[in-house]
């Protein structure tokens, strides 16, 4: 049997509901009664359906579907929470047409229960509000980790240094783009393991290869070896590499990173400041032997005064004691102004218009005396008068120091020549000996301290200064040393200073 | 992108004097079906759509700018000052809108010769003295029913048209637009407009004002518009009788009547006012 109309009217599948334009309900099914808890007679002519609304369902009536159900004549599927007798809201599903009627628009609703839809709903804008909260949290740890990646690479940058990876397990290397720079070239780009490789010095190649099998080894796992790179634009550079490796619980190796730096400047300043130390340490060795001989003379001397009786014996021992202690000065002297060369600051010259030739035949004179035994010759080719702005005393010293060297490794029988010549750019003071050359490899660093002589003895040698202290004179007067050295013409150092016009008065020079 | 096309701005008809209507939350300026066609007859009429709202660009949506009013505000004087032939403007607000057009007057009183607000409420949360008709618990409320009708109301599915006999239909465009708002939107702009409070503006406002209170309204209550009226200098209450919030389109007879007659009893415009 088909019901009745009425009973699929009042026991329909869904709520129906008839309104009047304003919402107030003129007929409501039983089926919305039985879900909304009311009596039909508490709801017909007496209340609105908004009034059934929660306060935000109402608000969303008034600003969103009543505004639509009144131009559109139909809404459909709007979510409605109603609230029933029991003050509970009931998640609702809404159907709504507005119709003429006898001359009056009426509005038919159809309510449908929408609790499980309602469920699964809640469920979905839980799950959209959760991605949208680690999607937030996954944006900002993206931004956090972009920042310490640039943080890294200014860091790695500024610090120099080159990142290179391996892939634990394929072993493939990989170099950032910037590594090609330690490699000479000009501007970053793509490097494989084996361009790197070909360009790493042949005699280092062991040392990384026992590098690598170090790191490999699961109880150390650190990389560290140092080698050469001859770069593509002929420079070689010694680079530090240093690494670790990162193993699984099975000892495999997961993977490797490791940095590259630059140390050639390191090296190099490690390898000046070892010869600095290693000098330092053999001229207090050269000194404290040389100064030792003096200050025993002076010692012996001094006790044989005490003992002697006989005054004439005085004065020969007096002048032992006078040259010991000559040495022993001269060496004072000669430490003192290396230390302030050293340093960096220059000699020290008091430079004065002077008439260089009265200053040299001083020093031929004095020089003469310091060496009974030689022969000195002495010899002015320039005119008498001519004028150099120099610095007496350190004149004086130097030719001190050039004749002295030339007693030491000239030919003991034959004279040594002090001389002063017209040049090219002023004048040249030469000294000149005979006897065996200077070995050649040896004339590029004559100059530098501590270098001497083949054949010394112990007794004539300096503490090899002499020739340094010729050269920081020279230097400070703008002056240029030069030496020329053969069998057949024998050894002559050459130092060249400025004429200044003649018109000027020359100071005197103070003796 | 022209203003034009951020606020989806439609002109309509001809004459002397601008009027210019903006929809309140919720929909958007097809809200103004009823009205407008009659105002286009003897006036040059503006339509445009708040951004945000119907087809406004929502690219130009910026959720900094739309947090407070004033970011409206500026839009409704670009609108005018870009669309107006005429100045001063004739502005119809509707609720949050007339308080956009309290805004935008004070700060370019001379482009606004009056406000003709339907439904306005300076403030919707009730405070102490005052009866906004809701509490914060309310607007969460609103707030969680906007989020519920996320499926329904939001991307591809338009309301459907049952097609209900004897009804004019709209347009499909306009179903497709018409009350359909990006969900985090239309919840910034509920926050924006609910939790809102103008009442300190109100006595800024010089210019003639229309208050259309309606008789039975949840959202803005027959005590909002005798406070606007005692609030405001130069104001005018008329409660119309009608249940609801959208008298515009529920009682569009008496609420056009109410603000011809209030056009009516102005100076003319053109004239100078004398004694103020």
């Amino acid at each position: 049997m088909i019901g009745a109309p009425d009973d699929l009217y009042e026991d329909a599948a869904c709520g129906l509901m008839l309104t009047s334009s304003d919402g107030l309900i003129q007929r409501v099914n039983t089926t919305f009664c039985r879900w909304a808890g009311f009596d039909k007679t508490d709801l017909e002519g007496k209340r609105r359906v908004q009034d059934l609304l929660t306060v935000g369902g109402r608000i969303f009536h008034q600003t969103h579907w009543a505004p639509l159900l009144r131009l559109q004549g139909s809404v459909a599927e709007v979510k409605i929470d109603l609230v029933g007798a029991s003050g509970q809201p009931m998640p609702m599903m809404l159907n709504a047409l507005r119709r003429e009627r006898a001359e009056a628009f009426v509005h038919e609703l159809a309510f449908f229960l929408a609790e499980d839809r309602h469920k699964y709903e809640t469920e979905l804008l839980l799950a959209r509000r959760r991605a949208e909260e680690s999607l937030t949290a996954q944006l900002v740890l993206q931004s956090e980790l972009r920042r310490a990646g640039v943080r890294l690479k200014i860091a790695l940058e500024t610090a120099d240094l080159h990142v290179w990876h391996i892939d634990g397990i394929t072993g493939q290397v990989s170099f950032e783009d910037r590594f090609a720079l330690l490699l000479g070239y000009a501007e970053p780009r793509p490097i494989s393991g084996e361009e790197f490789l070909a360009l790493v010095e042949p005699a280092d190649r062991d040392q990384l290869t026992r590098a690598s099998a170090e790191a490999m080894n699961p109880a150390s796992g650190i990389y560290r070896c140092v080698y050469r790179i001859n770069g593509t634009d002929g420079i070689q550079r010694t680079v530090l590499s240093s690494g670790r490796a990162q193993f699984a619980a099975d000892g495999r190796c997961e993977y490797f990173t490791g940095v590259l730096q630059d140390i050639t400047e390191q090296r190099q300043q490690q390898a000046e400041a070892e010869s600095r130390a290693l000098f330092a340490e053999q001229m207090v060795g050269i000194a404290s032997h040389d100064l030792r001989n003096p200050l025993q003379g002076i010692f012996l001397a001094a006790e044989m005064l005490s003992a002697q009786s006989e005054p004439e014996k005085h004065a020969r021992i007096v002048e032992g004691v006078r040259k010991a202690a000559a040495r022993a000065t001269r060496l004072v002297t000669e430490l003192l102004d290396f230390t302030q060369a050293r340093i960096g600051r220059g000699l020290s010259v008091v430079i004065k218009p002077i008439y260089l030739d009265a200053v040299l035949a001083d020093c031929a004179s004095e020089l003469t005396l310091a060496f009974p035994d030689r022969e000195l010759l002495y010899r002015c080719d320039i005119p008498p008068a001519t004028v150099c702005n120099a610095d007496a005393d350190r004149v004086h010293q130097m030719v001190g120091n050039l004749v002295s060297n030339a007693m030491t490794y000239g030919a003991k029988n034959k004279p040594v020549n002090l001389s002063l010549e017209t040049a090219v750019n002023g004048i040249a003071l030469v000294v000149h000996n005979q006897g065996p050359p200077i070995p050649p490899d040896m004339i590029p660093t004559l100059f530098e301290p501590l270098t001497r002589g083949v054949e010394t003895h112990s007794e004539k040698r300096s503490i090899g200064l002499g020739l340094f202290i010729v050269r920081e004179i020279a230097k400070a007067h703008h002056a240029e040393v030069t030496v020329s050295s053969s069998a057949e013409q024998g050894t002559s150092f050459t130092v060249t200073f400025a004429v200044v016009d003649e018109l000027e008065e020359p100071h005197q020079t103070e003796r | 992108m022209t203003i034009g096309s951020r606020n989806n701005v439609q002109v309509t008809g001809q004459g002397p004097q601008t009027v210019v209507f903006a929809h309140g939350f919720g929909c958007d300026q097809t809200m103004w079906r009823l009205l407008a066609p009659l105002f286009a007859q003897t006036h040059r009429v503006i339509l445009f759509d708040l951004v945000g709202s119907g087809c406004s660009d929502l690219a130009s949506y910026d959720s900094e700018k739309y947090a407070s009013l004033d970011g409206y505000a500026s839009d409704l004087l670009e609108v005018i000052n870009e669309y107006s032939s005429d100045i001063p403007v004739i502005f119809v607000g509707h609720s949050v809108s007339a308080m956009i057009g309290v805004l935008a007057d004070i700060r370019s009183p001379d482009l606004f010769r009056a406000h003709l607000m339907i439904s306005p409420s300076p403030c919707y949360i009730d405070d102490e003295g005052y009866r906004g008709g809701f509490s914060r618990a309310d607007i969460e409320s609103l707030l969680n029913t906007l989020d519920s009708n996320y499926l329904g109301w939001s991307s591809t599915m338009a309301p459907v048209i049952m097609g209900a006999p004897g009804q004019p239909e709209l347009g499909a465009e306009l179903t497709n637009s018409f009350c359909r708002t990006d969900p985090n939107i239309a919840k910034q702009f509920a926050r924006t407009t609910f939790l809102s409070d103008h009442r300190a503006q109100l006595p800024k406002v010089q210019t003639p004002t229309l208050i259309v209170q309606c008789s039975d309204d949840l959202i803005a209550p027959i005590e909002v518009g005798a406070f606007m009226e005692r609030t405001m200098p130069r104001s005018t209450l008329r409660i119309i009788e009608n249940v609801g919030h959208c008298p515009h389109l529920s009682a569009p007879d008496a609420c056009t009547k109410a603000m011809i007659e209030f056009i009516g009893s102005m100076e003319p415009p053109g004239l100078p006012s004398v004694g103020d």
